[in-house]
């Protein structure tokens, strides 16, 4: 799937580049009637992210005591033909002992379908809940929230199609979009180590949301959304279940996740203070191996994380950060899907901004773990933007 | 029947629905278009273009609108380019009959020759976006609001004639009184906090002595501010333009001993203010500090 999509963004380059681009005699004088090759007026626009994280921990793992270039994105984004545009977000990410490269999103856009529906195909962080599809670099706070990463193993993204909708019931805009995606997996691949391939529909990742923005003030919103997720055979990995040392072919562990999120922004653009707070909620049920009764049973899994912010001016903000989570148990082998216990962090940040393209956060905080001692964490970001940016539509 | 089909004619048309991004330009569409234009403007007065969310409302707004108004040169950067990629109204878009961006009628400043992030983090490759501080560009931008309401609605094109010619009439009077009391400060200087006035610099003749921000859309440091002090004494700098949204607490030591004043303007239309006494208070501002008295303007503008 990542390679038909940057084929097809490469396609769409070569296709739209090759009509004559200049009148000008001199240029004609010199051969340069037609657009070659080497000409960029069609390139697509491209952006690089640096995101550098130290940390130091009072826990024992190397992953909390590090300082490493967490990731170097390159963004790409151009549009394809009138109907529609397309991105790629390549990732180079340090996982401490490894660096992967990855396909992060590569997705294309069909926005004049009518009607104000919209499709995007291809692999991209799924719309559920208010803050998946902003990367984490973007983010007001340095880690992928502790439920998240739980329920989906980090940001939740797809390979599929994905409808959106959006429309005004009086003067409340709504949207809701619907998500199928063969292949899935967690950003940060917490429950598999790799995206899993699922190739029948029964097998299928399916994804719902339905938003709506009030206004609030003159330039803010109070935004509610419901989320759902299903997929027959779940996020997890195939296990050991039967303790053979070989991971079960036909083991099929259905997820179905509901999603709460409320978020409101106050930016007063009078004197560019800002408030911003959040809130969002899993409600998951999991088949889940009991190994006293050698079988598959429904357990319940809660989670909510959320923040609050205030920007004292364009270059000052801070705020904290709080999680709470069940656990509904990932590890693999004979502690698989056995733990329901509850983990929580809770952190403060202060975030500087140099410019609106370079950035220090400074983020202290604790976690308390399902099982052993609460420890403390402290990190020290520094994100750098080079190139096109945007401004995306805020809901 | 009859008085049905009565009815249909005698109902009066249903006005135009304009979405403009700012102030200035609802106040000229209000004025251009009276009663036959339903206007909703992105921008609230006295607010920073920069700091407007592209949220979903506004999104809802473009999509029952006849005509945007906006003013181009990325000023809406912001907001505008994702509403637009969202938003399913062929009516609006650019090019299309009901879009109107003022940028097409004026001159811009300061159009960057390369573009590279050491020359500022706040910059526009198309030019200096604040062209509406010009009030001979605000006459243009009020002929794109005429032309686009003529083009729309052709049936009561003689009275928008008639009120741009009523408003534009009002704009002469007031830019030729304006402009002779400014002429005293051709050649003088005044500071600016952003580099948002030099289209209102060059029409009155001042020369602008220097920006606290080294650089568009960073905050002031320490060497930048002396260098600045010394530019404000030797040049004389009686005026130093901030937009309220900025912060005068770095200004207390830079205008030590200076003889400059702050005078807070926002670049926009503010709260219950038209175009034209917009411009006025900008001038008065400046004119103020100099103490260049009005020239009997204040007769004029009651006899208008």
């Amino acid at each position: 799937m990542e390679l038909f999509t940057v084929t097809l963004l490469l396609a769409a380059q070569q296709t739209a580049a090759p009509s004559p681009t200049t009148t000008f005699p001199g240029f004609m004088g010199q051969g340069r009637a037609f657009t070659s090759r080497f000409d960029n007026a069609f390139n697509p626009a491209m952006a690089v992210v640096f995101d550098a994280v130290a940390t130091a921990s009072e826990a024992d793992e190397a992953e909390f005591n590090t300082s490493r270039l967490r990731l170097f994105e390159i963004d790409l984004a151009s549009q394809i033909d009138p109907l529609g545009w397309a991105y790629a977000v390549i990732a180079f990410e340090d996982e401490g002992e490894e660096s992967e490269v990855a396909l992060e999103e590569g997705a294309m856009w069909f926005d004049d379908l009518g009607g104000n529906f919209s499709l995007r195909g291809g692999k991209f962080l799924s719309d559920f809940g208010k803050w998946n599809t902003l990367h984490l670099h973007d983010r007001a706070y340095v880690f992928t929230p502790g439920p998240a990463e739980e329920y989906f193993g980090g940001e939740l993204n797809v390979s599929g199609v994905e409808l959106h909708h959006w429309f005004g019931l009086g003067d409340l805009p709504l949207r809701w979009s619907v998500g199928v995606a063969p292949e899935f997996g967690g950003h940060e691949t917490g429950f598999a180590g790799e995206a899993l391939e699922r190739r029948t529909p029964a097998n299928f990742l399916y994804t719902g949301r339905l938003t709506a923005q009030h206004d609030v003030g003159v330039n803010g919103f109070f935004q509610w959304g419901i989320n759902a997720l299903h997929s027959p055979s779940g996020l997890a990995a195939p296990a050991d279940t039967d303790g053979d040392g070989a991971e079960d072919a036909e083991f099929e562990a259905s997820q179905t996740t509901l999603g709460l999120d409320l978020t409101l922004r106050l930016p007063d653009p009078t004197d560019l203070t800002a408030h911003t707070a959040t809130l969002e909620t899993y409600f998951n049920v999991r088949e889940a191996w009991d190994p006293a009764d050698a079988a598959l049973e429904d357990r319940d899994a809660t989670g909510l994380w959320g923040y609050y912010e205030y920007a004292f001016n364009p270059r000052w903000a801070a705020g904290f950060f709080g999680a709470w989570w069940q656990s509904v148990g990932t590890e693999r082998g004979a502690e698989f899907f056995t733990a329901a216990e509850a983990a929580a962090t809770r952190t403060v940040f202060a975030t500087w901004s140099l410019s609106e393209f370079n950035r220090l956060r400074l983020e202290i905080g604790q976690s308390v773990p399902d099982a052993g001692e609460p420890s403390w964490t402290a990190a020290l970001q520094w994100t750098v933007v080079l190139g096109n940016h945007a401004h995306p539509l805020d809901w | 029947m009859l008085h049905l089909l009565l009815a249909f004619a005698l109902q009066k048309p249903e006005p135009l629905d304009v979405v403009v991004t700012i102030p200035d330009l609802a106040d000229l569409v209000r004025i251009i278009g009276g009663d036959a234009v339903r206007v909703e403007v992105m921008v609230p007065p006295g607010a920073d273009p920069h700091a407007i969310l592209p949220k979903a409302s506004l999104l809802l707004k473009l999509q029952r609108a006849d005509a945007l108004v906006c003013m181009g040169l990325d000023f809406e950067h912001a907001f505008l380019p994702a509403l637009l990629e969202k938003v399913n109204n062929d009516r609006i878009q650019p090019g299309q009959p009901g879009w109107c961006c003022a940028a097409d009628r004026i001159i811009p400043l300061e159009v960057p020759a390369s573009l590279d992030r050491s020359q500022g983090a706040d910059l526009h490759p198309r030019g200096n976006p604040h062209f509406n501080l010009d009030p001979e560009n605000g006459r243009l931008m009020a002929q794109g609001v005429r032309d686009l309401l003529v083009r729309l609605d052709p049936a009561r094109a003689a009275a928008y004639e008639a009120q741009w010619q009523a408003w534009d009439a009002d704009a002469q009077r007031r830019i030729a009184r304006w402009t002779a009391r400014m002429a005293p400060l051709r050649g003088r200087a005044i500071a600016t906090y952003h580099r948002s006035w030099s289209y209102f610099a060059a029409r009155f003749g001042l020369e602008l002595a220097g920006e606290v921000e080294p650089k568009p859309g960073l905050p002031p440091d320490a060497a930048h501010l002396v260098g600045l002090r010394r530019s404000l004494r030797e040049k004389q700098v009686k005026v130093l333009l901030i937009e309220p949204w900025y912060s005068e607490r770095s200004l207390r030591h830079l205008l030590e001993g200076t003889g400059t004043v702050v005078a807070r303007s926002g670049t926009c239309c503010g709260e219950g203010q038209t175009y034209l006494d917009f411009m006025e208070a900008i001038v008065d501002a400046v004119a103020n500090a100099h103490g260049i008295p009005e020239q009997g303007g204040g007769e004029e503008a009651a006899a208008d």
